[in-house]
């Protein structure tokens, strides 16, 4: 059965109804949807140049600029899969991924060093600037015959950090990309053409990618793109600058903005703040409110469910709530051994819908695992349902949300065991502020002893080899760590210890 | 050592570097000025173990500048 390929959704209407209006804004360029439709169109003319066949899949690594979602979609309208991995990521990371998901190309920014260091054979690379690839050979009237994917055919792939500390692909079909406007954009966020939207969060992430790509592509609206990091002058001034009518965060950069003013009121021109990715505290909805004089509607989505399964309504979103569940998805509370609980009772997010990936990529006992007979995605987070509102009560699992990003106790430890004082660590959750972050908690050996200067060693020697949001915040210097009777640690009960200190 | 210099200490000991914590305007928010995400969650943190408080989610998002933390400190708002 053949379905809709969604590049050609999200390009055909807006090249027929306003083939000039801007899609794209980004620093001092702009790209119409003509000019989105021909930079898809020569990409996919240059896979199939290149010999690229559909089902095969290609690694993109890009920054948030114009070029992303060219490229993507030029994956697409080729029946290629699309790869999307952050710009961040070290060479091991990338080395990693390519391996794992058998990239055929990788395509990046000439400004990116570590994808341009993985590839050896430079004929196995495309260099891009920031609108796209240029080559003069190719033009996007030779494209024709888009593929018309089948029902089984993936479109896309994400990676999300697994609790081993190794990514996980997680493979999407082409209505995963289209549903989610239908389903959420569109009813419940109310986005229409007349739409500027801002997302701090980027492409390769499924909050950016739904954000920055399918809503505004889907609604005909115009999204605007930050290439660099998204701190809070960067935002500011791309809010100033653009006027954007939506804008997308995480709770770790509404507490940023809100800590960097030093103002009474904040006056922005925003007519909707979003928030996916971590935990909104209800102390942030209300210091927002208070300053700003908007509320945040908050929601929680995965990247096993595309986007938003459960989600606060603009107008009546609820302090310290995710959120009512989303009209075409059904969702589960149940106990250790998969029973409903009552209302009222915390349990284990079970979630279904019609926008939930099919599998973990090569995982197939992790995915039998996580994706259920019944299609029930496990979502690894306890929650409570009260009156339809579903509030978030932990994790279920040893993983840390920091900012959107799944933190792996497991790396932070790798990377805190290599320093010579230590002969014992663990990562586990701890609150800072309003926030959760990971803590360190750690054994020296014998001849090192705890004190201020080694701890900022520590500090600098993890800041030295994992991204900012897997840096733990405190480090506390114990005896010996909490383990079972078979060695493993109990991060649980550091938990716990954390949350009375 | 009074609780301002007790808390540049504090900055230092969580990765900042000493010319920068010099420098700081007691009176300016230290969030995207002087600490990013993450060494504003360590400084809190480390406020909290150091004068054994819990800094509750309605002080966190109003304690801005280095003024802020110094009257939290010595009159607890």
């Amino acid at each position: 059965m053949s379905r809709s390929n969604a590049a050609l959704a999200l390009l055909n209407h807006n090249l027929a109804r306003h083939p000039d209006k801007i899609a794209y804004y980004c620093g001092d360029q702009a790209l119409s949807y003509r000019g989105l439709d021909q930079a898809s169109r020569s990409f996919a003319q240059l896979l199939r140049k290149r010999g690229v066949v559909p089902g095969e899949r290609i690694l993109i690594v890009l920054p948030d600029c114009p070029a992303f979602p060219a490229v993507f979609l030029g994956c697409l309208l080729s029946g290629v899969v699309a790869v999307a991995v952050s710009a961040t990521l070290t060479e091991e990371e990338l080395a990693y991924i390519s391996a794992d998901c058998g990239a055929r190309l990788s395509v990046t920014h000439a400004i990116l060093a570590a994808p341009c260091a993985i590839v050896s054979d430079k004929d196995m690379q495309i260099i891009c600037d920031d609108n796209g690839f240029r080559e003069d050979s190719i033009s996007p009237d030779d494209f024709d015959n888009p593929y018309h994917p089948s029902a089984d055919d993936f479109a896309y792939m994400l990676y999300s950090s697994g609790s081993t500390g190794k990514p996980k692909g997680v493979p999407h079909r082409h209505e995963s990309l289209l549903l989610p406007c239908d389903l959420v954009g569109k009813p419940l966020l109310g986005i229409t053409g007349d739409d500027v939207i801002f997302s701090t969060s980027k492409f390769p992430f499924t909050y950016g990618l739904i954000n920055s790509l399918a809503f505004p592509l889907s609604c005909g609206a115009a999204a605007v793109l930050l290439p660099g990091k998204p701190d809070p002058c960067a935002i500011m001034e791309i809010i100033g600058r653009h006027k954007p009518s939506i804008f997308f965060s995480v709770p770790t950069l509404y507490t940023q903005i809100l800590l960097s003013s030093a103002d009474p009121e904040i006056k922005l021109p925003m007519r909707l703040c979003c928030s996916a990715g971590e935990v909104l505290p209800a102390a942030l909805f209300e210091e927002w409110q208070r300053l700003t004089g908007m509320e945040i509607v908050d929601g929680i989505g995965s990247t096993e469910m595309t986007y938003h399964f459960i989600s606060n309504t603009p107008g009546l979103a609820v302090a310290g709530s995710a959120g009512r569940l989303v009209p075409g998805y059904r969702a589960r509370i149940v106990d250790d051994n998969g029973n409903n609980v009552p209302e009222g009772s915390e349990g284990h997010l079970l979630v279904s819908g019609p926008t939930g990936s099919p599998c973990y990529w090569n995982l197939p006992d992790k995915s039998a695992e996580t994706m259920l007979p019944d299609g029930f995605v496990r979502t690894g987070d306890i929650f409570v349902e009260r009156g339809g509102f579903y509030y978030h009560r932990g994790r279920s699992d040893d993983m840390i949300k920091v900012g959107a990003q799944w933190v792996s106790p497991l790396l932070v430890e790798d990377a805190l065991q290599s320093h010579p004082a230590v002969t014992d660590c663990a990562v586990a959750a701890v609150s800072a502020g309003t926030l959760t972050r990971p803590g360190a908690f750690v054994v020296l050996n014998a001849g090192a002893e705890q004190s201020p200067a080694l701890e900022r060693n520590l500090r600098l020697h993890i800041q030295a080899r994992l991204p900012e949001y897997m840096c733990p915040v405190s480090f506390k210097f114990m005896e010996e760590l909490p383990r079972t009777s078979t060695g493993k640690i109990q991060r649980f009960m550091l938990r716990e210890n954390s949350s009375q200190l | 050592m009074d609780a301002f210099n007790e808390l540049k200490e504090l900055m230092v000991k969580i990765g900042l570097k000493e010319s920068v914590v010099n420098e700081v305007d007691p009176t300016q928010p230290l969030a995207g000025r002087v600490m990013d995400s993450l060494a504003y969650s360590a400084f809190l943190v480390a406020v909290e173990e150091r004068y054994g408080v819990k800094i509750v989610d309605r002080y966190a998002l109003k304690l801005k500048s280095l003024n802020d933390f110094q009257n939290f400190i010595n009159h607890g708002s």
